[in-house]
């Protein structure tokens, strides 16, 4: 078995992983290694065909593979360091244990990010009953069918749940002639951003039926259609709004968790909400020396965030092993108005800049504030027009937020209503 | 004429209300727009509505059949499934840089349909 020694190996070449790999060898970590499971780096990205990424970073509305290509351009000549087409399979204690076509390779690593990203839920996970037939796919599947391998996955589609992927999938299936009969939310609010719903459904005449889902499926070795029904308050089907729709494709887009299949075997500890690991500011989780970034750690809505927390996560291991990170931790306590939240606790880092916090908001809000305290003093604050549960809301504390905390009373996040 | 549009400018899909439309003008005044490009957006979705476009063509000798292009700047909306159509049919070899001009002034569009990754050897998928 080959063995490598390593200060620093990041799992998984996506624009998590891309981005850390970029930001440690900035940061002068030329002992590095990136392990990428695909033949080629980006990740997801490179089925994500439509436009909309980068705005933050690059101010451009850019196609995924676009947004990739930026990063791999950059990190194409240090290609000695990444290894395509490599499986990690396990990791113990910080040894890495991977496949490749040359056969095992053991890295013994100092660092380790995890940068494995996220899967999406499946029927399973959704409880829909019935028939096992061909033609029941996630919208991601669908995505990789028709932008990479160019096949069409059906003639007549039901889309379940109104993410974005979702949304995306409507209006390239109606686009590519797939016909799109509509998109059913369980919920009583779309998932996916306004915009999506514009450009993908209003555009196409595509009907989004909410508080609406669908109950059973039909057909047996082909799906041959679906029965929807319309939902109460507590989401339960109300039976006398049945309805059959014949439909060959249904495509789930009904969320995304985080990977942590690796992170398990780490013997990293997991949020029950996030379903990622529990990290600290440096994106460390509660193993020294193994951090997180990107949708693994929490699934995020924009590409922007996940390369940003890759950058953190590549400066929080380069931290540690300078030795510059603090032995203690203070909590970070997000109030009941948040639901997805990280970090959950502030770690120092001598010369930090400074800190981000990332959260979403359980209902919409309009005009509310992100308030930053420490015991009754107020740390930051900034108001935002506009919070939907669909968007992340990121408070970005700076050194001259920073160097209000003092001693070890814990940090909490809120929210603060408009005040007429 | 719509009396509510939802701008797709960025992720934050401001919902804009039309006030007032002066057809002779093409000018639209809007409110709930969060930002300055809210209003130019109604403006343009009102009278001239345009779309990007991005999508798949056909790649020869890769290790998939298809290859991602994007347009260098929105198309009229009216001839977005005519370009998709088009390139439907086109056919691509490598090697292909991101950038590359696929097809120029797609339709008389004054866009082109550029490459949106590279690759540089056949057989290779980056």
């Amino acid at each position: 078995m080959k063995t490598l020694q390593k200060q620093m190996a990041i799992i998984g070449g996506g624009p998590a992983g891309l981005a850390a790999f970029q930001e440690a060898k900035r940061l002068g970590v030329d002992d590095v290694v990136l392990l990428e499971r695909n033949e080629e780096l980006g990740g997801i990205l490179q089925q994500c065909i439509h436009d909309g990424f980068g705005l933050h970073r690059f101010q451009k509305q850019l196609s995924g593979p676009q947004y990739a290509q930026r990063f791999i351009d950059q990190v194409q000549k240090e290609h000695q360091d990444i290894f395509l087409h490599t499986m990690v399979t396990d990791i113990q204690g910080k040894d890495i244990y991977a496949v490749n076509r040359e056969g095992v390779l053991k890295i013994e690593a100092q660092t380790i990010i995890l940068a494995m990203g996220c899967r999406e839920r499946t029927r399973n996970q959704v409880l829909i009953f019935g028939e096992r037939p061909a033609g029941v796919l996630t919208a991601g599947s669908v995505q990789r069918y028709m932008n990479m391998e160019g096949l069409l996955p059906g003639k007549r589609a039901v889309i379940l749940g109104s993410g974005d992927i979702g949304l995306i999938m409507a209006r390239r299936m109606s686009l590519e002639g797939v016909q799109v009969e509509g998109v059913y939310e369980v919920m009583e609010e779309p998932g996916g951003l306004a915009r999506n719903i514009y450009q993908c459904l209003t555009d196409y005449d595509i009907p989004l039926h909410l508080s609406t889902t669908v109950l059973e499926i039909h057909g047996k070795d082909r799906l041959t259609g679906v029965t929807v029904a319309k939902v109460d308050k507590n989401r339960n089907p109300i039976p006398e709004t049945k309805r059959y729709i014949p439909c060959d494709l249904l495509v789930l887009s009904v969320g995304l968790i985080p990977e942590n299949e690796l992170s398990k075997k780490a013997g990293v500890h997991l949020s029950p909400i996030t379903k990622g690991p529990l990290l600290d500011s440096q994106w460390m989780s509660n193993v020294p020396g193994i951090f997180a970034c990107g949708n693994v750690s929490l699934v995020f809505d924009l590409v922007d965030y996940v390369s940003e927390t890759g950058e953190m996560a590549a400066r929080g291991a380069k931290a540690f092993l300078d030795g510059k990170l603090d032995d203690k931790t203070l909590p970070i306590c997000y109030s009941e108005a948040f639901s997805m939240t990280a970090p959950t606790a502030y770690r120092q880092a001598k010369e930090e800049e400074g800190i981000s916090l990332y959260m979403r908001t359980k209902v919409p809000h309009f005009n509310g504030s992100i308030q930053v305290m420490q015991g009754d003093r107020l740390i930051y604050e900034k108001k935002h027009r506009v919070m939907r549960p669909a968007e992340m809301v990121v408070a970005k504390l700076e050194e001259k937020h920073m160097a209000d905390l003092k001693g070890q009373e814990p940090i909490s996040v809120s929210l603060k209503e408009e005040t007429p | 004429m719509k009396e509510r549009l939802t701008c797709i400018v960025c992720p934050v899909g401001c919902d804009l209300q039309i006030e007032s439309v002066d057809e002779k003008e093409e000018t639209v005044k809007v409110s709930g727009a969060g930002c300055k490009r809210g209003e130019a957006f109604a403006t343009t979705e009102i009278f001239h509505p345009m779309r990007m476009v991005s999508t798949v063509v056909n790649l020869a000798g890769g290790a998939l059949p298809c290859f991602p292009v994007i347009s260098t700047g929105p198309v009229p909306k009216e001839k977005l499934r005519d370009c998709i159509s088009l390139l439907q049919k086109t056919r691509v070899t490598l090697p292909l840089h991101e950038g590359d001009v696929i097809i120029h002034n797609i339709l008389d569009t004054q866009v082109d349909i550029v490459a949106a990754k590279t690759i540089e050897k056949e057989n290779e998928a980056r």
